[in-house]
């Protein structure tokens, strides 16, 4: 489920302003973008605008596709500089995530924080009750000494007023294996061992902290050089805008894509392998099976629940087929993937077939800066061919399962599948016991994104309309 | 901006809202405000109609203010967020 806030707005705005500097090919104006996002006038969203202008800077920087950790060079370069050298290269770097440090306030150090309304009784139960003396009084009120405390929140459970509370570190709560944490200054930091390239840090850090390296750059570049690009698009792009999707076809061709082809042809043929799979591994005796579409939630077993990663189904990904597919009908086109996931992103780069990975979030943001009105387009028809209505409903919590059913209709084996909606840190838990062979059922669907892909962190649709523009979708022939 | 209303001093005249649905304004918020029914009282729905419809032009024009564009019976909002619309529908 996305909550919009303003750092999303924000970002979408320098995004589509730097896209038309790239497809202007006016490069210079770019070093203009900080005073064109915060005017003189503007309301500071900071202490003062002139630190909302770093920021612009710097959340520039990333959406090139840079890291942003040297403020030594960021200070002593020019937004220009970095987008010549972006326009040199192939792609960006991994990691796919940057660390913007200027933007992140680290939040609260510890989680228990004392409020005013601490009456400083005579209990003092919350000073008794710490296992690490770390509860002082001053000022007539209780204080939780921040270098001493452990987070073990007893002090909360005591206190007869209720007077202390739990201050989340919003990214710290979102992450669901830990993976972003304080480092040992009290500075928020990525640890990419553990990070599953979910992006739900992304969408809850109320400053914008973490961005995403984008390769809009690189896909602007390629279309201006004139190669020949064909923009593989995953099923839930029906939701994202307020049109049917064939008319989504003709705005990516009106932007330079020669050709547009639906993921959901790729779908199609991993729920069909799965199916085959599935009644292989469980006649052979296997307890259960898990789908594998989902690159978070592959990563997520890999890294923290490797007991079950014998049951992912060894089927690849609907973006692989699809990219293959491609490549048979258009061979030397460039691929470009465009979905919700940010996880795709880094699939892609493990991928020699895909060339770039764009989100919905970047794609809205090539349409503006390229001034085309989506609901002004035409249909027009996909290309290669049209897609069953079970790939089609890949995006949607169960529709994997869904589809992997339909395919094995005709296997005598039963399936009954396990949904997991959204990954959190208990249904890690979860995925850790079934990795024991303790489940309900034989068929786990999992996906990363609470609803399923059409709520990924790089979807800009609004989820109440999604279900019904992707039954719509569903019915094209 | 919290919109205290007291609905049983207002006669919902019948009204139209038009969500500016244009790449600019649908991308920079305007997705969201097409659930602005969600919003509205359930017995009051019925007398608010919400639109969605392809660029209205505003954001060709700087002064006009910034995306998202929402018209309710043809006045314009510009920053338009579900307060705003509710409050000029209110107030008229």
């Amino acid at each position: 489920m996305n909550i919009d806030n303003k750092t999303t707005y924000i970002k979408r705005e320098i995004m589509s302003k730097i896209a038309k500097v790239f497809l202007d090919d006016d490069i210079h104006e770019i070093n203009r973008l900080p005073l064109q996002i915060i005017p003189r006038t503007a309301e500071p969203n900071r202490c003062c605008i002139e630190k909302d202008r770093n920021m612009v800077k710097h959340r520039s920087i990333a959406i090139m596709g840079f890291d942003v950790n040297d403020e030594d060079v960021i200070d002593n370069s020019l937004l220009s500089d970095y987008a010549f050298k972006a326009k040199e290269r192939d792609k960006p770097e991994e990691p796919i995530l940057t660390f913007i440090d200027e933007a992140c306030k680290s939040c609260v150090r510890v989680n228990y924080y004392v409020t005013e309304v601490c009456r400083n009784c005579v209990a003092k139960s919350c000073v008794l009750n710490c296992p690490k003396k770390s509860i002082v009084i001053k000022n007539n009120q209780a204080y939780i000494d921040q270098s001493t405390c452990v987070n073990c929140g007893k002090c909360q459970k005591v206190c007869p007023f209720h007077a202390i509370v739990f201050v989340p570190v919003p990214c710290e709560e979102s992450c669901p294996v830990g993976a972003i944490r304080k480092d040992s200054e009290g500075k928020q930091f990525i640890d990419y061992s553990k990070c599953i390239y979910c992006g739900k840090c992304i969408k809850s850090c109320p400053f914008g902290a973490i961005a995403e390296k984008s390769q809009i750059v690189d896909v602007i570049s390629s279309i201006k050089r004139g190669e020949e690009i064909t923009a593989m698009i995953a099923p839930a792009t029906a939701g994202q805008f307020p049109v049917n999707i064939l008319q989504i076809v003709t705005a990516l061709k009106s932007l330079g894509f020669k050709n547009v082809v639906e993921v959901a042809l790729g779908a199609d043929i991993t729920a069909e392998n799965e199916a085959i799979e599935f009644s292989e591994r469980i006649s052979s005796g296997e307890p259960l099976m898990g789908t594998s579409c989902c690159p978070s939630y592959v990563a997520a077993v890999k890294k923290h629940a490797p007991d079950f990663e014998k049951y992912i189904s060894h089927t690849k990904t609907p973006m692989y087929y699809t990219a293959i597919e491609t490549a048979r009908e258009y061979p030397g086109s460039k691929k470009v993937f465009i979905g919700p996931c940010i996880s795709k992103k880094h699939e892609g780069f493990q991928s020699s077939e895909v060339d770039y990975v764009l989100t919905f979030e970047e794609l809205g943001s090539l349409f503006i800066a390229a001034g085309i009105d989506i609901m002004r387009c035409e249909e027009s028809k996909f290309d290669i061919k049209n897609a069953s209505p079970e790939g089609r409903g890949f995006p949607v919590s169960g529709g994997v399962a869904q589809a992997v059913l339909s395919y094995g209709e005709k296997n005598r084996i039963e399936i009954k599948p396990v949904i997991i909606n959204g990954l959190d840190k208990k249904n890690i838990m979860l995925l850790k016991a079934y990795g024991k062979g303790k489940c309900p059922g034989n068929l786990v669907e999992v996906m990363s994104c609470e609803g399923g892909c059409v709520a990924g962190p790089g979807s800009i649709g609004n989820p109440n309309i999604c279900m019904s523009k992707i039954d719509e979708y569903k019915k094209i022939r | 901006m919290v919109v205290n209303v007291n609905y049983e001093e207002i006669i919902m005249k019948e009204t139209v809202v038009t969500i500016c649905s244009g790449t600019l304004c649908y991308v920079m918020g305007g997705a969201a405000l097409l659930s602005l029914k969600d919003h509205i009282r359930e017995d009051l729905r019925d007398s608010v109609i919400v639109k969605a419809s392809p660029c209205l032009g505003y954001c060709k024009d700087p002064a006009q203010g910034k995306p998202p564009f929402v018209e309710v019976n043809g006045e314009k909002i510009a920053q338009a967020d579900v307060s705003a619309i509710l409050s000029k529908i209110i107030r008229g």
